[in-house]
């Protein structure tokens, strides 16, 4: 006990470090996937044809292909594209590109972010069409605007029925993380296996699974509250308006 | 609301405490400082930039040599329990880029992706205890061989007796998908006896895993990542018989650059004359199997 112990304390730094790229990846991915998701899901419901169909092929193509395949084509096969336009930038804008852009974990994240902004997107459209047309008509016949009809009147309302979905996609998205390492970025789950290949012992991924599990049990109280608070003002509201 | 804001606080006091506590950020890959003296004189050198951008050239003008490796393969190329790179091919690779005079920068990679971060540039050569197949002779330019491995079978069960290859088809046997054993498996004249009883893993941990549930009885394994792993471990994998030959590991680059290949051979063939590279062989497999050696055409 005391020997498990002590080589649990021993995998813990290496784990640790692998464990700050994976939160680095889910918080910076969920950030910015969470806004993104309105427009594209806006975009896909607006009566102007051309975005409607540019928001509705990018969620096709990013939820029909595989992350992992979008992670190959941001990281090995964009630069390729780009070769020429990247060799006329200057030296600096060009170390810029390469540090924040094109290395291994930026790549990462923004394939990440497009690609749960279009899932997000989803979630959020059929929240906002789930909202009776009813409405809609009511606020145009009061006069009100169709973007604040949307803003102030619709979306308030799909807040707690999307809630669940994006609860859903988030814990996806923490295990998710795991798949970077297909473009040589060590998170917790290479990690960990690099720990059973070199001392043959199977508790580094015990401890992973633990350490997955702590986060999605977190995330799941955190959107278990938020829930609860919006159903909440909506009951008040509801009397208030009764 | 105040339940709320504890449990987000909570969230991000998990990221804000693992970051701190970590320090800088550990990007592995390419810092571009020595490219910019390169690339200043563009506008005149534009003609150029087709030479100076492949073989040796290119990685004089960057000053460092990219290694790729998976730096999950204990004991060619690992980390330690500091999360150091360490093994025996870093300090070969090391040892190299200190007799060409050029830095020696080691980036992790996925094994199944290698081929594009090599033709991408993401890495200047795969320096991973990769067996020299003819596969690979074909498409990469590879260097000679440095490493003189065995492929062998090993089990767990001392009732598994393999004294020749037609022996396997009384035994269910496992390998590492895309792997030199593989290869030999699959050109030994007796593959048809024993070809439906093979299941190939990720990685030989894997496979190892699975032998101790007793899904398969032995593997077939390069002899030094064996005889590591039996050092590892307290139930130890015993040797059949028979073994499947030799087998040579060799550090791969781009095939237009054998330019690189032959750099790096002479390399080798510095630190064999002065006793370097045995040293560092000694380190990690306690005897001397560091060569040489070009390949029949």
């Amino acid at each position: 006990m005391a020997e498990t112990w002590e080589y649990f304390l021993k995998i813990l730094p290496a784990l640790h470090d692998g464990l700050k790229v994976s939160l680095k990846v889910f918080f910076l991915t969920i950030i910015f996937a969470i806004p993104l998701g309105l427009p594209l899901a806006l975009g896909s419901i607006s009566k102007i044809p051309p975005i409607r169909w540019i928001c509705k092929t990018y969620i096709l193509i990013f939820r029909g292909t595989p992350l992992m395949l979008q992670l190959f084509f941001f990281y090995f096969f964009l630069p390729r594209i780009f070769r020429d336009t990247l060799n006329q930038l200057s030296p600096e804008m060009k170390e810029f590109v390469f540090k924040y852009i094109l290395d291994a974990l930026p790549t990462a994240i923004i394939t990440f972010v497009l690609n749960y902004a279009a899932y997000f997107a989803e979630i959020y459209r059929g929240g906002i069409e789930s909202i009776d047309k009813g409405q809609h008509e009511a606020a145009q016949s009061l006069g009100i605007s169709k973007i604040r009809t949307m803003f102030g009147i619709i979306i308030p309302q799909t807040v707690k029925r999307v809630l669940p979905s994006v609860a859903n996609e988030t814990i996806t998205l923490v295990k998710d993380t795991s798949l970077v390492y297909v473009i040589g970025v060590g998170e917790l789950m290479k990690a960990a296996k690099g720990a059973v290949n070199r001392d043959q012992k199977l508790l580094a991924y015990a401890v992973a699974a633990g350490i997955y599990l702590l986060l999605t049990f977190l995330l799941t109280l955190l959107f278990k509250h938020l829930e609860k608070r919006f159903s909440k003002s909506e009951e008040q509201g509801g009397r208030k308006r009764g | 609301m105040k339940k709320t804001l504890a449990l987000l606080l909570a969230l991000m006091m998990c990221l804000v405490a693992f970051t701190a506590c970590g320090g800088d950020d550990e990007s592995s890959t390419a810092s571009t400082e020595s490219k910019a003296d390169s690339t200043s004189t563009d506008a005149s050198a534009e003609s150029k930039a087709d030479i100076a951008d492949a073989g040796w050239t290119y990685i004089e003008n960057n000053g460092k040599i990219v290694v790729g490796l998976d730096d999950t393969f204990a004991p060619m190329g690992f980390r330690d329990e500091a999360n150091n790179l360490v093994g025996f091919d870093i300090d070969l690779a090391n040892a190299v880029g200190e007799v060409l005079g050029v830095s020696v920068e080691f980036k992790p990679i996925d094994w199944n992706a290698k081929e594009m971060e090599l033709s991408e540039k993401k890495i200047d050569c795969i320096w991973n205890g990769m067996s020299a197949t003819p596969a690979r002779q074909e498409s990469m330019a590879l260097t000679n061989k440095y490493l003189n491995n065995r492929i062998v079978i090993m089990t767990l069960n001392g009732d598994v007796k393999v004294a020749s290859a037609a022996d396997l088809a009384n035994y269910k046997i496992g390998t590492q998908t895309d792997s030199a054993a593989l290869e030999v498996i699959e050109a030994n004249e007796a593959y048809a006896s024993y070809k439906d009883n093979i299941t190939t893993y990720p990685t030989y941990d894997e496979a190892i895993l699975d032998m101790e549930t007793g899904r398969i009885d032995c593997i077939v394994v390069d002899e030094v990542l064996g005889e590591y792993k039996n050092s590892k471990r307290e139930t130890k994998l015993v040797l059949c018989e028979y073994d499947f030959g030799d087998d040579f590991y060799a550090i791969g680059c781009r095939k237009e650059d054998t330019d690189v290949a032959a750099k790096i051979n002479e390399a080798i063939a510095t630190l064999i004359e002065n006793g370097k590279a045995a040293e560092i062989s000694n380190k990690w497999f306690g005897k001397d199997i560091v060569i040489n050696q070009g390949y029949d055409k």
